[in-house]
């Protein structure tokens, strides 16, 4: 699914991620953490496609194609979906329009407006969102659970085939982080090829979404790497400990 | 409630408003005098859409008139001049504008009776290396108390335009309420990120973000969303 290779960015004169490497495969649930400003939101817009960073050396493959130099849009209709950690709002677009021409970008013919509206009602309702909020603008006065179900709403509709979430725990009652994660373990087991990466500093949410492995980053690359029962290990120890081991 | 509409079809004469009324105007490539008069008590809501006009629009207020505009426009010289002769008067004034040209737009609003109430906001989007200009004043005479009044001026510029806005409140009265704002620049990077990274190719983010900063604010049904989204998709290059 994917594979990154000797990856190397920075951000103005600052190395971020320092020949990062990890290879993900399909269907398969990896998590990371790490102390902040170890690069994990970095990886995560990378991955993406955000030109904000200079990549000076390595390679993003997905499905075995280089996608290194295509666009963010061109990367999203391959299949790749960000779950940001602080989903902006935007004024005077609303979730229904945005999703459409979202739907839109990636299919050849035009959703028709019942199968679309069909689609939302049955993500909104298992997401417990309320209906109205196809015609307000994204996100805008939204709480961040909001935003975060919102999040959720758009893997339901746009089905992407890898799901990087960052910090999609922050901002979230137990209540609403329950139904997050229970969402997105359905959409797994609808699909279940679809690989995803949990980028977290709490174990909490890798107890709804178990992964296959957990990686440690410290200074932009992965340290040690182990299988959900390490997440607790570095909740316990702290990262300090564990790089000195 | 009535239905009147305006274009530069036949010769326009003054229009006053004497019972609640929906107003029509659709003007293109003119340069036309248009008064309208809203009589006491009278709710007017206009639906405008020009097209390369240099008009010069004046509305007067009377007593407890309400008057809401919205309007959509391409390369737009218009001179409007709100007064606000009556107590209690109140307009919001939606203009959008998209520019090509060489263009400036002038909005006055002056308060001449005590609790009168306006709101404006103009959105423009300059799509060229041309000139655009705001040039938006709001007046409080010293007998008007108590009034309200709020600018809010944008400019997104697409490419590299001279753009320009002057904001001003001129205001000769201590009990009244005024703010205005102006803000010139691009749609913000992280806005774009964001819808890019869910499929939306450039072209199909430019498009949303302009009808979502042109038309969001205005109260549209469903027949009039179409009619000015139909507007800015044909105009838009």
């Amino acid at each position: 699914m994917l594979k990154i290779e000797n990856l190397s960015v920075k951000i103005d004169d600052r190395d971020i991620l320092k020949n990062f490497e990890i290879s993900i495969n399909d269907g398969e649930v990896h998590a990371i953490m790490g102390p902040n400003g170890t690069g994990k939101s970095t990886l995560s817009k990378v991955i993406m496609g955000s030109r904000d960073y200079d990549i000076l050396s390595g390679k993003i493959i997905f499905n075995d194609e280089d996608i290194s130099s295509l666009e963010v849009d061109e990367r999203s209709r391959k299949g790749i979906f960000l779950s940001m950690q602080s989903p902006i709002s935007i004024e005077g677009v609303t979730n229904s329009e945005f999703l459409r021409t979202a739907l839109n970008a990636r299919t050849n013919e035009p959703i028709g407006l019942f199968d679309f509206i069909k689609t939302m009602e049955t993500s909104m309702k298992e997401l417990d969102m309320k209906n109205d909020i196809v015609h307000k603008a994204i996100n805008e006065g939204s709480s961040g659970g909001e935003r975060k179900k919102n999040e959720v709403l758009q893997i339901k509709v746009l089905k992407p085939s890898f799901i990087i979430l960052d910090e999609v725990d922050s901002g979230l009652d137990v209540d609403s982080l329950r139904v997050v994660c229970e969402n997105i373990n359905k959409y797994r087991e609808e699909n279940p090829k679809t690989s995803i990466l949990i980028i977290t500093h709490y174990p909490r949410i890798l107890e709804y979404i178990k992964p296959d492995y957990v990686h440690m980053m410290v200074d932009g690359k992965i340290v040690k790497t182990g299988d959900y029962n390490f997440a607790f290990e570095i909740d316990k120890s702290g990262y300090t400990e564990l790089v000195n081991e | 409630m009535l239905t009147l509409t305006v274009d530069n079809k036949d010769k326009l004469d003054d229009i006053i408003i004497t019972e609640d009324t929906i107003l029509n105007i659709k003007l293109d490539n003119c340069s036309e005098e248009i008064n309208i008069d809203v009589m006491d008590n009278m709710c007017l809501e206009v639906f405008e859409i020009d097209d390369d006009t240099s008009n010069e629009i004046n509305y007067n207020l009377r007593s407890n008139a309400q008057v809401i505009v919205n309007k959509l426009a391409r390369d737009n010289s218009d001179v409007t001049t709100v007064n606000m002769s009556g107590e209690n008067a109140s307009i919001k004034y939606y203009s959008n504008m998209m520019n090509y040209r060489d263009n400036t737009y002038r909005f006055v609003v002056n308060h001449r009776a005590n609790y009168t109430n306006s709101e404006v906001y103009n959105h423009c989007v300059n799509f060229a290396d041309s000139e655009f200009k705001f040039l938006v004043d709001s007046n409080i005479d010293r007998e008007a108390i108590e009034c309200f009044s709020n600018q809010d001026n944008e400019i997104i510029d697409m490419g590299n335009g001279k753009n320009f806005i002057s904001p001003n409140l001129i205001v000769d009265n201590d009990l009244i309420n005024a703010n205005h704002s102006a803000y010139i620049g691009k749609f913000k990077k992280d806005v774009i990120f964001y819808l890019q990274s869910r499929g939306l190719t450039e072209i199909d983010c430019d498009l949303l973000l302009i009808k979502g900063f042109l038309l969001g604010k205005m109260n549209l049904d469903e027949k009039l969303l179409e009619e000015y989204t139909n507007f800015i998709i044909t105009n838009f290059k």
